[in-house]
């Protein structure tokens, strides 16, 4: 077998890691405040955003001027588009939409509306529709729940020099689901046929981002780790020297000891950042959430209180340059049938207590034009979900960065995992878009209503709102996904960017 | 530009200037197997490719450094060191490898190594090709790679490959549908049409004679040809079609180029050949095999339901069966998960009485005298840490006796572990745990070796050690390793309330290990015979899967090792029934809209998720039948397709409790309207009628998991197609090559799901061409539901599960048929589906694909089910003491 003289891995393994971490001078830095990134982060609702809670009054009117029929009061009504050109709505009534309001100032908090989009009309038919079209939301493929076709994303984000720059995590997935999972593989992959598993235990998550510093109940297990993955290199190192095999199964531990090497360095670089703070100087402090063993939020088992407590995981991690790619899933997948949402069907008397999200939405029955107490209730659970990416919006409005704050530089998108509806066809996925006008995006109020999806022509598709991503994060992103030849144009869209 | 990036990466280690390793005369250029003549730079400019031009090239390239075109970079100076970047015959002062190496500092350079820190090393493959061709001259010589000296213009074929890769390869590429893969038309030369024998597929000049110009214009009529024109979806626009006919006209020149590697796909192998022996000497290649995640957890003793569960230790999804491993070694997404669980390994053995007891509490720990020291001195001395560490090597992790360096590492990292202890005052609990995770971390732990013991005879195998022997056998048969601890189960386990013995699982298997003896063939295949299965009222063999003993009482008695039944889940696919959505998965049976359907629809969620209750769920009742029928072992294939046996829950057991609606009409699935008794297992066995139900492709389960959520969706065409792939051995393309909307049309709710396929489908001859696979055989399960249930109506009409079958690969089958039972008869009834059977058996339990080269043990494996009177235990026995197994090789591959 070719071998080489010592190279990366030796040249490492001589290093005192303490010295080495030093000497990637990027990986030294303290976190992200004050320098500014690429962030993108995706919240994804499992089983149906619809688009009337979305709709503003004043896209309502400005679709029925081309519409076949009115959309005033529908849940979905992309079959009735009549327009053939994007339909650019002017900034300044998002927040009439039933789900938007939380956008709004209430006195005390920014008016995230100025900082905000709205686009409608976007199709994925290539995901397949139903209940939830798992990868294929992310990936633009025809995914089934256990196999993904291509690579979602958050995935290809992740993989972005320039995206990823100098933070430890490539990506932080979390979320939360109606069963006991600690691990969901059913909304983002790396690769046609590899998930990426979102984590679901906000426990787990708290402890994996967030065990390096100091005073953490993780502090003690995060020091252990550094010692057994050491063990482990070594261990690896020295079946390497013995090794029989061919060089294809070799290569399985040649891939297990990057691994190491890699989750190693990842220690070193999260020492760094803890070794940087100064209890005796708040400015260096770390923006870690309130512990689990305190904070209600962590033990309630509440979904909402789940989604909420992972949806602070990931704003701490985005503001303290642990990672600048994040998805919080919600309900995706096959988790989203006995979702409970206590918290928002107590003010909706007219629907049963206790119902779980897939009875809501079949009781609300599959009529678009049809609006009843279940469907005010569906609207306000995404009424609930837009709430909490406000929250995680302000958080990093609050920070200065560059020429604005860390929502410029972040995009930060919500939407459904299977388009408009319950039983969906997947064609049409509303999309809101909060924050990155420093990335390039025109997120300034407006609402941009593309042709329905039964315009071969003119309809634009969610791979598009991808590629505008994959632009704003300083690449060129002109195709994405699966659709080959149902693929309507290429992209970006032009309306954003 | 898209990169992948990890964290640092390092390319190679110290461990490779080991003499072990094959030793590099830096001054000699090396010959390896893949790389071409050192004076060829193609392979250099490939690993720029690969590495480097993601930055290194366009319109301003980083560091105003094009690395596109190596020829270019000779005599060039470094902006970063006195210093050429590449100095011809010299690498060692050729700057640009000294980047790529990482000792440009030395050299007097500047920045990072390339590529840099958080990018992918150059594979050492690729460094090697780069300082080969640096010492061979750095010279891109004519009439190598460069296309420009062949005097071929290469512009037209890429123009024409374009096209091609837009309109055909989503079908003709890497599946090859119809054995014809287009990605290389370089390929293509001198290729004879299927179609139309007498023509070539391109014949360089004349467009008129070449039938690929004939489909794609849809003139291959006249030609003599058949089938539709090409692409199916639609014609090639004008101009596209001109660009191709023009390319041929000229010549249909292509530079010549290798064919893609594709997926190995055995499907295409002739199935006949594939039993037929040659009787030369057989042998699999050597390998390492990592565990997955239900044997990581079963292993250590978790329930399935415990944290532990959760782990990211799950075969790719693209592998066939959860068994295949190949390339699956440990990437960083998937190692960090595990960090997380990594823990719970060796919880047993962190103290006599753990404090996360119950079943977690494994036996040796709890039971061995001599461990104890390590759990209560302070501190323990070297032989107490000695037999510690052995005892729980052993036992704990490696299910083998350790090395005596995997021994010595251990020792001293629990050395350093114990003064940790002392400074930071550790519990001894916690320090143990530190310990048992870093050896679970090993490759000892996470890796079974099927490696050989390094001899060789003269056919160039290595046999299996006697200890990897062993441990294949005992994960052919069970998710736990021999020698793997038994769980506490109070009053339940055989042996002082655990579950094994203290020499943990399979003893006697452990003792033929040790003592040599396993190297008998008739002890191998008696020792696996002896764990396979058998009947036991007490279902030991279930203990984690429950945690309730009232569960075992709704249990058959009949039971499987873990590993046979997954191979059943597996194989029928039904693993995901827990989590399938049904519509109203009483429509259209006879109790659609009747009384009892809000009790139907409890009853059927009970089914799936066993909430209430302590009956089995649906998918043990699938599980418990096929137990039987095995256990049985006559005529296995022949009963798992026609049975009328099959075991239900019992319906009386709940009755008039609180939970009754979710227990009452759990037998309604199969159309039976009897009380299923309580008072013991046989209480449970029910014999259906002979025109309701046969076999396993008639259970509820397997309809409902190829089923759709709507009971007018498409059902059929998941039921064909697991026939087509897992009955017949032929692939149908996968949903990723599907590019047209794969939807029915929306129905106003009167059509029968029948109408709605023929319409939506039937009529497209771009669906057909998968279609045609799928839906005749699927058509005939239309008597039954999406969730499973018999139609009593169907929208108006009879339940209607005619059809005709007409592309069978055996003759045979090629007939009309009533309905699904008339078709699952016959297909029981088929030499070729027993002989896919026997292939897919293989596939599982050796963990890979079949070749050609196994043709001799899939024989033996067939001869012995067959002379067993259709045995499936026969069958394993057979390949488990076949040289195939025993025997290894080290041969390199692509």
């Amino acid at each position: 077998m070719p071998t080489l003289p010592v190279t990366r891995r030796g040249f490492l393994a001589a290093l005192s890691l303490g010295a080495g971490a030093g000497l990637l001078s990027p990986m030294a830095r303290a976190f992200a405040k004050g320098v500014p990134a690429r962030r993108f982060v995706i919240v994804l609702e499992g089983n149906a955003v619809e688009p009337g809670a979305l709709t503003s009054a004043a896209a309502v009117a400005d679709i029925d001027a081309q519409a076949t029929s009115s959309v005033a009061g529908r849940r979905w009504s992309y079959n009735l588009y009549g327009h053939t050109s994007p339909i650019e709505v002017a900034a300044g009534d998002m927040g009439t939409a039933t789900a938007l309001d939380p956008l709004l100032s209430d006195g005390s908090t920014t008016d995230l509306t100025t900082k905000a989009a709205v686009l409608l009309g976007l199709s994925n038919r290539i995901a397949g529709g139903g209940h939830s079209c798992h990868f294929g939301a992310l990936s633009c493929s025809r995914s089934t729940p256990s196999r993904p076709a291509g690579q979602t994303i958050d995935a290809w984000l992740a993989e972005q020099v320039a995206v990823r720059g100098s933070t430890p995590f490539d990506a932080v997935r979390v979320g939360v689901g109606d069963r006991t999972d600690i691990l969901a593989n059913d909304s983002c992959a790396f690769a046609i046929g590899r998930s990426a598993p979102v984590t679901l235990d906000p426990v787990l998550a708290y402890s994996n981002l967030f065990g390096f510093l100091p005073d953490s109940a993780g502090a003690t297990s995060f020091g252990r780790r550094t010692l057994q993955l050491d063990f482990a290199i070594d261990d690896v190192n020295a079946s390497l020297a013995s090794f029989g095999g061919n060089s294809r199964e070799r290569a399985k531990l040649e891939a297990y000891i990057d691994s190491l090497l890699v989750i190693r360095q990842r220690q070193d670089d999260l020492s760094a950042i803890a070794d940087a703070i100064d209890p005796n100087d708040p400015s260096t402090a770390f923006p870690a959430p309130e512990d689990p063993s305190t904070n209600p939020l962590f033990g309630t088992g509440d979904h909402f209180d789940i989604l909420e407590a992972q949806v602070d995981n990931v704003a701490a991690a985005l503001l303290g340059g642990l990672t600048n790619v994040a998805v919080v899933t919600s309900g995706t997948g096959g988790q989203f049938g006995y979702m409970d949402y206590a918290r928002v069907l107590q003010n909706h008397p007219g629907v049963p207590s206790g119902l779980e999200r897939h009875d809501l939405h079949h009781n609300s029955g599959g009529d678009a034009a049809a609006i009843n107490d279940y469907v005010a209730a569906i609207h306000d659970v995404s009424r609930e979900h837009v709430r909490l990416v406000a929250k995680l919006a302000r958080a990093l409005d609050a920070v200065p960065e560059g020429n604005g704050t860390m929502l410029d530089h972040t995009a930060i998108l919500y939407l459904s995992d299977n388009g408009e509806q319950h039983h969906s066809s997947a064609s049409e996925w509303p999309c809101l878009l909060l924050g990155g006008s420093e990335l390039g995006l025109r997120t300034d109020g407006r609402t941009i209503v593309y042709p329905g999806a039964d315009d071969p022509t003119n309809n634009r598709q969610l791979s598009n709102l991808f590629n505008t991503l994959g632009h704003a994060a300083g690449g060129v992103l002109d195709d994405f996904g699966q659709e080959g030849e149902t693929r309507i144009a290429t992209g970006p869209l032009s309306e954003l960017l | 530009m898209t990169l992948l990036l990890l964290a640092l990466l390092a390319c190679d280690d110290a461990a490779k200037d080991t003499p072990t390793a094959v030793d590099v005369d830096p001054d000699t250029a090396l010959d390896t197997a893949d790389s071409a003549s050192p004076a060829d730079c193609g392979p250099v400019r490939e690993a720029f490719a690969t590495s480097c031009t993601s930055c290194h090239s366009g319109a301003e390239p980083l560091g105003d450094l094009d690395l596109t075109d190596p020829s270019t970079l000779v005599g060039l100076a470094s902006a970063q060191a006195p210093l050429d970047l590449v100095a011809p015959f010299e690498p060692d002062d050729s700057y640009l490898w000294l980047k790529i190496e990482d000792t440009h500092g030395t050299a007097g350079g500047s920045g990072d190594a390339m590529p840099p820190p958080g990018l992918p090393a150059m594979p050492d493959g690729d460094q090697l090709a780069v300082r080969d061709w640096i010492e061979a001259g750095a010279e891109c010589a004519p009439g190598t790679q460069d296309t420009s000296d062949t005097g071929v213009d290469d512009s037209a074929c890429q123009e024409v490959q374009d096209v091609i890769d837009t309109h055909c390869t989503s079908c003709h590429g890497i599946s090859a549908l119809g054995g014809l893969d287009l990605r290389v038309l370089a390929t293509l030369e001198g290729r004879l049409s299927d179609q139309v024998p007498a023509l070539q597929l391109l014949a360089p000049g004349d467009r008129a004679t070449s039938y690929l110009w004939h489909k794609v214009e849809g003139t291959h009529g006249s030609v003599g040809g058949s089938g539709q024109a090409m692409p199916p979806s639609g014609s090639i626009d004008t101009a596209a079609l001109d660009t191709i006919g023009q390319w041929i006209d000229d010549g249909a020149s292509c530079a010549p180029q290798d064919p893609l590697d594709g997926e190995y796909d055995p499907n295409e192998l002739d199935q006949d050949s594939l039993f037929v022996c040659d009787g030369l000497p057989s042998s699999s290649q050597a390998r390492l095999v990592r565990l997955d995640d239900v044997e990581w957890r079963s292993t250590i003793g978790q329930k399935y339901n415990a944290p532990a569960a959760s782990n990211p230790l799950g075969a790719p999804s693209t592998a066939r069966f959860s068994t295949y491993q190949q390339d699956v070694g440990m990437d960083p997404a998937t190692l960090d998960l595990y960090l997380n669980v990594a823990h719970y390994a060796g919880g047993g053995w962190t103290a006599q009485y753990p404090e996360d007891g119950g079943y977690s509490r494994q036996h040796q720990p709890q039971a061995d005298a001599d461990l104890r020291c390590m759990f209560n001195d302070s501190p323990p001395d070297t032989a107490c840490i000695d037999t510690y560490l052995t005892a729980f090597l052993e036992g704990g992790a490696y299910y083998r006796p350790p090395t005596a360096d995997e021994l010595a590492r251990l020792r001293t990292f629990t050395l350093e572990a114990l003064d940790l202890e002392a400074t930071e005052g550790w519990t001894r609990q916690e320090t143990l745990s530190h310990v048992t995770s870093a050896a679970w971390l090993s490759t000892g732990a996470l890796f079974k070796s099927e490696l050989g013991d390094g001899t060789f005879d003269a056919d160039g195998r290595t046999r299996l050690t006697d200890w990897e022997h062993a441990r294949l056998i005992s994960n052919m048969l069970s998710d736990r390793a021999l020698g793997s601890q038994g769980v506490f189960r109070w009053g339940l386990g055989p042996y002082g309330s655990y579950t094994q013995p203290i020499e943990g699982s399979m003893p006697d298997l452990q003792t033929a290990a040790a003592d040599g003896t396993l190297q008998d063939p008739l002890v191998a295949g008696a020792l696996l015979r002896q764990y396979a299965g058998g009947v036991d009222p007490l279902r030991v063999d279930s203990y984690l899967d429950w945690g309730d003993e009232r569960r075992l009482e709704g249990r058959a008695e009949e039971w499987l090792a873990s590993r046979i039944d997954r191979f059943f889940a597996e194989y029928f696919q039904v693993e995901d029934f827990p989590i399938v959505f049904k519509d109203r998965p009483e429509a259209t049976s006879a109790y659609d809209g009747g009384p009892d359907v809000y009790s139907i629809n409890n009853s059927y969620g009970n089914l799936q998720d066993g909430y209430y209750g302590h009956e089995t769920t649906l998918l043990q009742q699938f599980e418990d039948t096929i137990a039987r029928i095995v256990t049985d072992d006559q005529d296995v294939l022949k009963e798992l397709l026609t049975t009328r046996t099959f075991f239900l829950a019992s319906t009386t057991r709940d009755a008039g409790s609180s939970i009754e609606s979710s227990t009452l009409n759990t037998a309604k699935p199969y159309g039976y309207d009897g009380d299923v008794g309580d008072s013991s297992p046989a209480d449970r066995w029910v014999t259906l009628p002979g025109d309701e139900r046969a076999g396993m492709l008639t259970h509820p389960a397997w309809l409902a998991t190829h089923g759709d959520a709507f009971e007018d969706g498409p059902s059929m065409v998941a039921r064909g197609h697991w026939i087509r792939e897992h009955l017949f051995c032929e692939t149908v393309p996968g949903l990723e090559f599907v590019t047209v909307p794969a939807l029915l049309e929306p129905t106003d709710g009167t059509k029968t799901a029948r109408v709605r396929v023929e319409e939506s489908i039937e009529g497209r001859a771009e669906c057909m061409v998968c279609h045609q696979d799928m839906n005749s055989l699927g058509r005939a399960f239309e008597t039954y539901n999406h969730a499973g249930f018999l139609r009593a109506d169907d929208h108006g009409s009879a339940p209607d599960g005619s059809t005709t079958v007409d592309n069978a690969p055996d003759a045979a089958l090629n007939r009309s048929y009533a309905d699904a039972i008339d078709l699952t008869e016959a297909l029981a009834d088929s030499p070729h589906v027993k002989r896919c059977f026997v292939r897919q058996t293989f596939r599982f339990f050796a963990g890979r694909d079949e070749t050609e080269a196994d043709a001799c043990a899939l024989t033996a494996m067939e001869q012995a089910y067959d002379d067993g009177g259709g045995s499936f235990i026969a069958m394993l026995e057979a390949l488990a003491t076949h040289d195939t197994t025993v025997y290894r090789h080290v041969i390199e591959e692509n």
